[in-house]
């Protein structure tokens, strides 16, 4: 005896718009936020840092979008400045972890097995401290500011990273096609350049970009409680910890406005590492 | 000659998968080498190739066992993909080693429309053929073929294996390895089964 299946219509492959479609115009979104935070801080100049007392704490108004503060800075200029300076602070940050975590991984990889042994340890090491203890202590016994916060983020942000690329490295090392490349006649370092180096890259690139909200939000939280940037400099830290003060009076714009553009920053920054990750890897072209 | 001499080989602790394996190819010749699955055919293979180290025994080519430079014992992979660079164009991976000639591309099949592709955009048959391709410069004296026509269709092997015997009468020796023993009795006058890590 027969009986009808209902079999479900295939989906089509060429739906639009797809997942990588999406990915990559919010990476562009993303981007374009970002390149949007750092024209408007330069185009501001030195707008809503001096005080104006005649219009303290003003709820957001046409006048003033994000509100003003207990000095009458104006929010949306502060928090423009702070996301600036959090964005030069993630950045130069993330790049030193990138190159430390790089830097490991070819010792890693090249100096033999007492040096892998080392840097594992040092990774494991590294990833069991509690971050935040780690992040304070060293802010600290550096004296605060700036330069102390940018050493403090890199120095603990590089374990993940070169876990990554050493696995990555190890795994490419007594892949096949390496060593048909090797049986070919190539030099370690036409392997190096030709076959390590594309598919570390993204490793690297994504690695530097997912790094970035990290180092920011660690920035934002150390200015918080006060081991940080200092107080004077709009930091999103700085105007987060302000607003603390007042939030019990009702001043919710004070902490709501810096709080979510930080947020979106953060996102923006997930977003265009996933996006990089899609561009990179050519097996995901049809994702 | 490539001759593998009093080869032992055991993965970490495990029990040795060859005990004492010799082997000898001239140019020109083709062995079939035959075994049940995890015989240790590949292991053997990938120890003449280089891609291994016994350990015991040595490989030589010529009396020479040197291992640096360009090998003339090119080894093809029964899985061609992890042959392959994923992230390289088809284009790239077969002129890595050489320029092949239109003669030899056409003679197996090998299309340039596939050039702009990437590994898992053709078929696992296609690819087989690329690294084919690319294992064949003239500098490769001898090729160690481990199931290299096991994912082809008959007409496709077929044409491959005649190409290949066409190589071998102007000096190509080749290890062909197979559990496929009709295949072997057609292209291999000389077969050797491997079990229990030695050669019958």
């Amino acid at each position: 005896m027969s009986q009808a299946i209902d079999i479900p219509a295939a989906a089509s492959r060429n739906r639009w718009p797809n997942n990588r479609t999406l990915t990559i115009l919010s990476a562009l979104v993303g981007a374009l936020i970002i390149a949007g935070v750092v024209l408007a801080s330069i185009l501001l100049g030195g707008f809503g840092i001096d005080a104006d007392f005649t219009t303290r704490l003003a709820p957001p108004s046409l006048a003033h979008w994000f509100g003003t503060d207990q000095l009458g800075h104006d929010m949306m200029a502060r928090t423009i400045h702070g996301l600036n300076v959090s964005l030069w602070v993630g950045l130069v940050a993330a790049s030193i972890s990138v190159v430390i975590a790089t830097l490991l991984a070819i010792f890693a990889i090249t100096c033999g097995r007492w040096a892998d042994a080392l840097v594992a340890f040092l990774v494991d090491a590294a990833m069991g401290l509690p971050h935040l203890v780690l992040l304070i202590l060293i802010s600290f016994a550096l004296g605060g500011g700036t330069t102390a916060v940018i050493i403090a983020v890199a120095v603990t942000h590089w374990p993940r990273l070169t876990r990554i690329l050493r696995a990555e490295t190890l795994q490419l090392r007594h892949a096949d096609f390496i060593i048909a490349s090797r049986r070919m006649g190539k030099s370690w370092a036409y392997i190096g350049r030709h076959h390590f180096l594309p598919h570390l890259w993204p490793q690297l690139l994504v690695g530097l970009v997912l790094l970035f909200p990290h180092a920011i939000l660690h920035e934002a939280g150390l200015t918080f409680i006060g081991f940080g940037l200092e107080p004077s400099k709009p930091a999103i830290g700085v105007l987060l910890s302000d607003s603390m003060r007042y939030l019990v009076a009702g001043k919710w714009w004070l902490g709501l406005f810096p709080g979510l553009c930080l947020l979106t920053l953060v996102l923006c920054f997930d977003a265009i590492g996933n996006g990089l990750r899609l561009l990179a890897d050519p097996r995901q072209e049809q994702v | 000659m490539l001759e593998a001499r009093d080869i032992h080989f055991a993965y970490r602790q495990q029990a040795p998968v060859l005990s004492g394996v010799s082997l000898s190819l001239a140019p020109s010749q083709i062995i079939g080498l035959a075994g049940r699955s995890g015989s240790g055919k590949s292991t053997l293979g990938r120890i003449m190739a280089g891609y291994l180290q016994p350990g015991r025994g040595v490989v030589a080519i010529d009396g020479a066992t040197t291992t640096s430079g360009r090998s003339s014992v090119q080894y093809l992979h029964q899985s061609s993909i992890f042959a392959v660079d994923p992230r390289w164009r088809i284009g790239r991976i077969v002129e890595e080693d050489w320029q092949p000639d239109e003669a030899t591309r056409k003679a197996l099949g090998v299309s340039r429309a596939w050039y702009d592709r990437y590994p898992h955009e053709i078929s696992g048959g296609e690819l087989q053929r690329v690294t084919l391709l690319r294992a064949l410069s003239p500098q490769t004296r001898y090729l160690i073929a481990d199931e290299i026509t096991a994912m082809l269709d008959p007409i496709t092997q077929a044409e491959i294996w005649r190409f290949l015997l066409t190589r071998c009468a102007v000096g190509l020796g080749i290890l062909a390895i197979s559990h496929d023993a009709p295949l072997l009795a057609r292209i291999a006058p000389q077969r050797h089964t491997l079990s229990s890590g030695q050669l019958r």
